[in-house]
């Protein structure tokens, strides 16, 4: 492992450590300490707000709240995507892969973020229902970036899917009288795999910046409930009055993690290359 | 060539149609209308009336929509909901901002992503290649909002009065106060874009240093200078020529959050606005200028590559390519 994944490795572990037992070791996000604006210390290691409250606590719980919605978003993405590009990759030129390819053409005819800010735009931040689903806004990110992520998913599973029916054992099992469908599901799955977990490894960076980004402009996760974009963007207010650890010290985590994610994102990529997959 | 290229001209006409109708019924359809963001908490029914009536928004909604179709092919966007100004005014006023911002990031973060990206891969595995990596994954994984705030804070809390960091001043008023002012907010723009530039085109030109025949060039006498210019850049750049052509997509969420942050009187800070708003016509233009702008972009990216690869252009005369 290079000395870049090995730096990788360690920011996530910081990341994933704040946001797993961060809330609980900091107590409730929402206590008034009785201090306003006070800078970075013993007492308050990221400071305090201008509701003060403990930023620590409250950076720790939109850690939390961050990658729940990342790892949410990403999970969601991958059971749309894979069977799709699994599928299109196995009929690979034929009319089942034109149209699935058609589709995931029209879902990427928006960028992923401007898509997500017209929909919240239109539809409001509030609680709204899809039928018979209560959508609260945090569901509402969770499928947004989902549906957004489904055309990346299903263009790797697709490119993977559609090397590995070359394979002579392929052709065997089909020989042998085993279903379609059961060759697609059982052995081609398990080999397109590992360089689709890759990606999707890589998009659980992208997933909590765009979260974060949503939520900066405050389209996203709705107050009380912290996320590290809305407490970007309750910052912007006081930056100019001398908090800079406010509007820093939690865009710092999520600096941590994208950088986290990218580098061992990169490194498992490299060693799935070494090992002669894709 | 020329079928191919009024294809996808039609094409993105067709894309661009869709999305519009998606979101004017999408609009409509959503919770709380323009009427009550127009008149606030508890309008009179009289009142709400009225202001329907004044919107259109009384008549049925296909009759709406074909209205909004008939203007549209007129080129007539409406007038906006809330200044009551033709939308097409409003865009005129805002474009050019957010157009002098993005277009000053693409070329300041593209020249030098390709610049740190060549050096990189020619130095492979020098101190200057160590650096290019490492700040390019940092730069990467950067969110450009929060670096905005970043600059904001230094610019305009501790390094006092070097660099405007906030508002902008129209070129016409203030040349220089304009170049200025458009510093941070483009640095803070492209970076993560000028980061991956620099990334890809090194590991493509790594690869093409390996293909055979940059060994067959450099057999037969050929300089290094000449392998370099000719041979491997000219393959390595069609990578890198998608990824600048995503960038552009990039650029365009990106300038709603930068926008936001520096106070910037763009498109980007407008679309925001109009879509809480439910201002119709203006959110509807503002979605136009994205998705063109977009979509436009992806097109130019792939006429580049008859430009940059002789072989898919042969490959479209002699009619094997798709």
């Amino acid at each position: 492992m290079s000395a870049l994944t090995w730096t990788g490795v360690v920011l996530l572990v910081l990341f994933l450590l704040l946001a797993v037992f961060g809330p609980l070791l900091a107590g409730d996000p929402d206590a008034q300490t009785g201090q306003t604006l006070a800078a970075p210390g013993m007492e308050h290691l990221f400071g305090t707000d201008h509701l003060q409250r403990d930023l620590f606590a409250r950076a720790a719980e939109g850690a939390q709240v961050s990658l729940l919605v990342a790892v949410a978003a990403v999970a969601f993405g991958l059971v749309v995507a894979v069977p799709a590009g699994l599928v299109a990759g196995y009929f690979g030129g034929r009319w089942p892969d034109d149209l699935i390819m058609r589709v995931l053409e029209a879902l990427q005819a928006l960028p992923l973020f401007v898509f997500a800010l017209f929909v919240i735009g239109i539809t409001g931040t509030g609680d709204s229902q899809l039928g018979p689903l209560p959508l609260t806004s945090t569901t509402k990110v969770v499928l947004l970036l989902g549906v957004g992520f489904i055309p990346y998913f299903a263009r790797v599973t697709r490119s993977a899917a559609l090397v590995e029916v070359q394979e002579d054992y392929v052709d065997a099992l089909r020989v042998i009288g085993v279903p379609r469908w059961r060759v697609i599901a059982g052995e081609v799955l398990v080999n397109v795999l590992p360089p689709v977990l890759v990606q999707a490894f890589l998009w659980l960076g992208v997933a909590i910046f765009a979260e974060s980004a949503l939520s900066f402009l405050g389209l996203g996760i709705q107050p009380p409930r912290p996320s590290l974009g809305n407490i970007l963007g309750d910052a912007t207010g006081y930056m100019l009055l001398g908090a800079w650890w406010y509007s820093i010290i939690p865009g710092l985590v999520i600096l941590v993690a994208t950088v986290g994610f990218n580098l061992v994102g990169d490194g498992l990529g490299d060693a799935l290359d070494a090992h002669g997959h894709r | 060539m020329l079928r191919y290229v009024g294809r996808r001209v039609a094409g993105l006409a067709l894309v661009l149609l869709i999305v519009l109708t998606l979101v004017f019924f999408m609009l409509r359809a959503a919770p709380g209308g323009p009427v009550d963001a127009y008149l606030g908490m508890n309008p009179t029914p009289e009142k709400r009336a009225e202001v329907e009536h004044r919107f259109g928004l009384d008549q049925p909604i296909w009759v709406q929509y074909a209205k909004f179709l008939g203007n549209l092919a007129s080129g007539d966007l409406g007038n906006s909901l809330f200044s009551d100004r033709p939308v097409s005014a409003v865009i005129g006023e805002r474009l050019p901002v957010t157009l002098e911002l993005s277009l000053t990031a693409f070329l300041f973060w593209v020249a030098l992503g390709l610049v740190a990206g060549a050096v990189a891969a020619r130095r492979r595995d020098s101190f200057v290649d160590g650096c290019v990596r490492v700040i390019s994954v940092v730069a990467l994984s950067v969110p450009s909002f929060w670096l905005a705030l970043v600059l904001v804070v230094v610019f305009g809390l501790y390094v006092k009065g070097v660099l405007p960091s906030s508002g902008w001043t129209p070129f016409s008023q203030d040349p220089w106060g304009n170049l200025r002012g458009v510093v941070l907010p483009a640095f803070a723009l492209g970076l993560g874009s000028g980061a991956i530039i620099a990334r890809t085109l090194r590991a493509s030109m790594i690869e093409t240093a390996q293909a055979d025949y940059v060994s067959f060039a450099r057999a037969m006498g050929m300089s290094e200078r000449r392998v370099l210019r000719q041979i491997t850049l000219r393959n390595a750049i069609i990578p890198t020529a998608t990824v600048i052509g995503l960038m552009l997509g990039v650029f365009v969420s990106g300038t709603v959050l930068i926008e936001n942050v520096f106070n910037i009187p763009g498109i980007g800070q407008t679309v925001v606005g109009a879509f809480t708003r439910h201002d119709y016509p203006l959110a509807i233009a503002c979605t136009l200028i994205t998705a063109s702008v977009f979509l436009v972009a992806n097109l130019v990216v792939d006429l580049l590559y008859f430009v940059l690869n002789p072989r898919i252009r042969a490959g479209f005369l002699n009619g094997t390519a798709r």
